[in-house]
Order: C-alpha cells, then sequence, then structure tokens
C-alpha cells in the first residue's frame, strides 16, 4: 500500500485482533516445531508454546462470534451452494471478489484451527515415557496416553501438509490474483472495489478482544486445573 | 502308524507348541516388566530435570544403576519369533539387530559413566539429558507408535 493513497481507496477487511491472532499463531505454530527438535529435553519450553497456541485458538473461536464482521464464523463459513459457484468460478478463472475469506478458503480455516486445537489438544495427554509429560498426563490411563501420544504425531504431517496448501494458495491469490492477500493480512486493508460480501468490515471493539483473550486464557490454564492437570509444565 | 503312539506324538506337540508360545510371551512380559521400571524410575528424575522435583542424587543412582543392569539383560529377552503377540516391538528389530542391542550397549556404557561424573545437580543437569537420548533414539525406530 502506497504511503499516499487516500483513506477512501482502501477498506477495511481484518481487524487489529484477527490479524494479530493470526500472526501471532503462525509465529507459535513455527515456534512448536523449532522447540520440539531444537528445545530442552523435558520439552517445557515446547509445553508452553503449545499452552499458548490452545490460548489463541480459544481466542479465536471466541473472536469468530463476536470479533469483526470478516473473523466471524457465520459471515465467513458458507453453504455448498456458494463454495461450489465459487469452484466454478475459480475453475474458470473468474473468483468470486471476497472481501473476507472466500468460500474455499473458510474450508482451510476451518481445517487449520481444527488441526491446531487437535494437535494442542492431544499434546496435553502425549508422553515420550521417558521425561516428556504433557499437562494432562497426572489424571490420564496409559491407554489415553499412548493414543494421544500416538495422534499427536499422526495429525503433525496433516498439519503441515495444510499449513503448505495455505501458505502456497495465498501467495498464489497475491501474485496472479485481484489484490495482495498478505499484504491484506499485514495493514488490515484492500483496495476498494466491489465485494461479494459487505465491505468495508465492521471492527471488533478492543474490549471485546481483551475479554476473549483473559476468558481463553482462563479456559486453558482453568480446565486443565479443573480436570486435575498440571497447567503449569 | 500305532493309534496310541499317535496320540503321544499329537499330544506331545500340543505341549512343546504351547510351551513355545508360553515362553515366548514369557519373553515379552519379562522385557516390558524391565522397560516399565526405565519408565517407573525415570519419570521422578525428569522432573528433577524440570525443576518440579527436588535433586535427589540417590534416586537419580538408583535409576543410573538399573540402566546399566538391564541394558546388559535385555538384548536377550528379544529373540527371534518374539515379534508376535501383546508387543509393541516394531520388526525392525529383527532386521537391524545389531543397531538394536549397540543401542543397549550405549545406554550401559552411558548410564555408567553418567553414574561416576553425577555428583551434584549441576552435573546431573549436564550429564542425565545424554544418558536417556540413546531411550528416544531406539523407541523412534523399533517402537510401535500405538
Amino acid at each position: 500500500m502506497r504511503a499516499d493513497t487516500p483513506a477512501a481507496a482502501s477498506v477495511l477487511a481484518w481487524d487489529l485482533p484477527t490479524r494479530l491472532a493470526k500472526w501471532l499463531l503462525a509465529a507459535l505454530v513455527g515456534l512448536a516445531f523449532a522447540s520440539k527438535y531444537y528445545g530442552d529435553p523435558a520439552m517445557v519450553w515446547h509445553q508452553w508454546n503449545g499452552l499458548a497456541i490452545l490460548v489463541l485458538v480459544v481466542f479465536r473461536l471466541l473472536w469468530g462470534v463476536v470479533g469483526g464482521s470478516t473473523a466471524r464464523f457465520a459471515a465467513f463459513v458458507r453453504g455448498p451452494s456458494a463454495l461450489l459457484g465459487y469452484v466454478g468460478g475459480l475453475l474458470k478463472g473468474r473468483p468470486a471478489h471476497y472481501l473476507g475469506h472466500n468460500p474455499l478458503g473458510a474450508l482451510v480455516i476451518l481445517g487449520l484451527l481444527g488441526l491446531v486445537a487437535a494437535q494442542g489438544l492431544t499434546g496435553l495427554f502425549t508422553t515420550d515415557d521417558i521425561i516428556v509429560y504433557g499437562p494432562m498426563t497426572p489424571v490420564a490411563s496409559d491407554a489415553t496416553m499412548a493414543r494421544a501420544s500416538a495422534l499427536h504425531q499422526q495429525i503433525y504431517p496433516f498439519l503441515l501438509a495444510l499449513i503448505g496448501l495455505h501458505v502456497v494458495a495465498n501467495l498464489a491469490y497475491s501474485l496472479f490474483g485481484r489484490d495482495n492477500l498478505v499484504r491484506a493480512m499485514i495493514t488490515g486493508r484492500k483496495p476498494a472495489a466491489a465485494y461479494v460480501d459487505r465491505a468495508p468490515a465492521t471492527p471488533g471493539s478492543v474490549i471485546a478482544a481483551l475479554t476473549c483473550l483473559a476468558l481463553a486464557v482462563a479456559i486453558v490454564f482453568g480446565g486443565i486445573a479443573l480436570a486435575g492437570g498440571n497447567p503449569f509444565p | 502308524m500305532n493309534r496310541r503312539l499317535a496320540a503321544f506324538a499329537a499330544t506331545f506337540a500340543v505341549v512343546l507348541g504351547a510351551t513355545a508360545v508360553m515362553a515366548q510371551s514369557d519373553v515379552i512380559k519379562q522385557r516390558q516388566t524391565l522397560l516399565k521400571e526405565f519408565g517407573d524410575l525415570t519419570k521422578p528424575v525428569g522432573g528433577m530435570l524440570r525443576g518440579s522435583n527436588a535433586f535427589d542424587l540417590a534416586a537419580v543412582q538408583a535409576a543410573l544403576d538399573t540402566y546399566a543392569k538391564s541394558a546388559k539383560e535385555l538384548p536377550a529377552l528379544f529373540p527371534a519369533g518374539s515379534d508376535t503377540g501383546d508387543t509393541d516391538a516394531l520388526p525392525a528389530i529383527w532386521q537391524d539387530k545389531a543397531k538394536f542391542d549397540g543401542l543397549f550397549a550405549k545406554l550401559a556404557s552411558d548410564a555408567t559413566s553418567a553414574r561416576a561424573a553425577i555428583t551434584d545437580e549441576a552435573s546431573f543437569k549436564a550429564n542425565f539429558p545424554g544418558v536417556i537420548r540413546t531411550c528416544g533414539t531406539c523407541h523412534d525406530s523399533f517402537r510401535k507408535k500405538s
């Protein structure tokens, strides 16, 4: 975006809490890989990392209900007919123009959130049977831990693949499509144009964002403590 | 063939077969007991490494002594053919038994040198993680991920 772009030429697409949550989650998922392979042997860092990811995912779920208009699941998750229409347009090289997530991208967002959540949740019950014991292992049975530990490893390649798809698709849209999606997710703004969904986006309130964050922290750490686990690795 | 001899032979075969199966499940149980003991002794020591348990030199030494002792017994508890039944042992063990046995030998010798090197909390934190790294190496290649 040029610095001298007049405000009227661009519209809000993503409010600040949505963007912060998105990039923080991306950074934390990256750090989770790093802390798995290069962290301390007891994976204390990796466990804190996982707890932070769970907090962000819970925040994003709450924000998907009370947050900015383009962050709300009810607004961006669309039915099969909208999806088929979009895919048809995409195959003809004329995809419908969305301010927020397009119907196909919405599925990837749900998949990413679901897989990251599953990875975080199974991680709580994961042990290497040596010295790594996740926050919920004190109250989990051997069978549960074995199952969760296996899933934690099995989900990983699917998560990597979906992240790869997500990155490639966004770069492709940004390079060959009508707008630079990556820049929009950084600046929050897109050029004013005719969009299928309502533009500009309505931002969520900062107070609501802080409340969601506090709630998310309470749900993750309080939930683990209430279930008898140890929320502080 | 004489009918009585046939019956005797059949009985003998069944008993022999059952003994083999029992011996096999025995060997699986024996190695599982030793490996479970590794896990039970290591768990509190892991807590010391993380700082959630107070450092206890005697517990660390007990774990290291058990590693050194059982690691010498364990290779013999994975005889050929003991890959079936209630076991998480992968066939890879018998495809590369030398490497598998070598990991136990490494664990035993690492545990013995760490036993001598660890005298306080600082030397514990410096030396212990290297010993148990072999556990993970072995699990990654030779143990079913359930």
